[in-house]
């Protein structure tokens, strides 16, 4: 199955996280939400291996 | 006789009881006025609590449309904080959950993100965060 990636910013993140947050857990927000907030940075050999490609 | 000794002390009752029943009376009235003055003091209080969160609440929101992430960051905070407060209504609890929904959505160039993704499952996004080396990419 095809994986689909989203980038999002910095601010999306804190945002998602601020959210959960107010709302009191992360069961109180949307699975979107939750990932936006769980986003990580990706790895760096994955950015090297694109720029060389 | 025995009606001149009951006239002094008929008088002197009819004296006390007055004098007891008029600082009654007073003590009520005092009492009433103090209490009067201690509530328009706690609505004043509380009218002037409520100022304050607003304008803060009001400054948070600014601070989030800032051009520096270290600033809105710190709107952010203050705006989640000010909204567990009990001054805060239903109505700008509200606002405060709106406001980081859409920015948790809302993409940098104003594009907001689908929910879900035309036609993809959540549990198929991998979400990562945009950084310089991503951007290249785009």
């Amino acid at each position: 199955m095809t994986e689909h990636v989203i980038k999002v910013s910095r601010d999306q993140i804190q945002s998602a996280k601020w959210l959960i947050e107010l709302r009191g857990g992360e069961d109180k927000v949307s699975p979107l939400i939750r990932k936006i907030a769980n986003a990580k940075r990706p790895a760096a050999e994955q950015s090297s291996e694109f720029e060389a490609s | 006789m025995t009606v001149d000794w009951w006239t002094p002390v008929l008088a002197f009752l009819g004296g006390g009881g007055g004098a007891w029943l008029s600082y009654r009376a007073a003590r009520r009235d005092t009492v009433a006025r103090q209490e009067g003055e201690r509530h328009d003091l706690t609505q004043r209080e509380g009218q002037g609590r409520r100022e304050e969160w607003g304008r803060r609440f009001t400054a948070a929101l600014d601070d989030i449309a800032s051009d520096e992430f270290r600033r809105r960051e710190l709107g952010r905070t203050v705006l989640v904080h000010l909204s567990g407060s009990e001054l805060a209504t239903a109505e700008e609890r509200e606002l405060a959950d709106v406001v980081l929904e859409r920015g948790a959505l809302l993409e940098d160039d104003g594009d907001v993100l689908p929910t879900p993704p035309e036609g993809i499952l959540v549990d198929d996004l991998r979400v990562e965060e945009d950084d310089g080396d991503i951007r290249k990419r785009r």
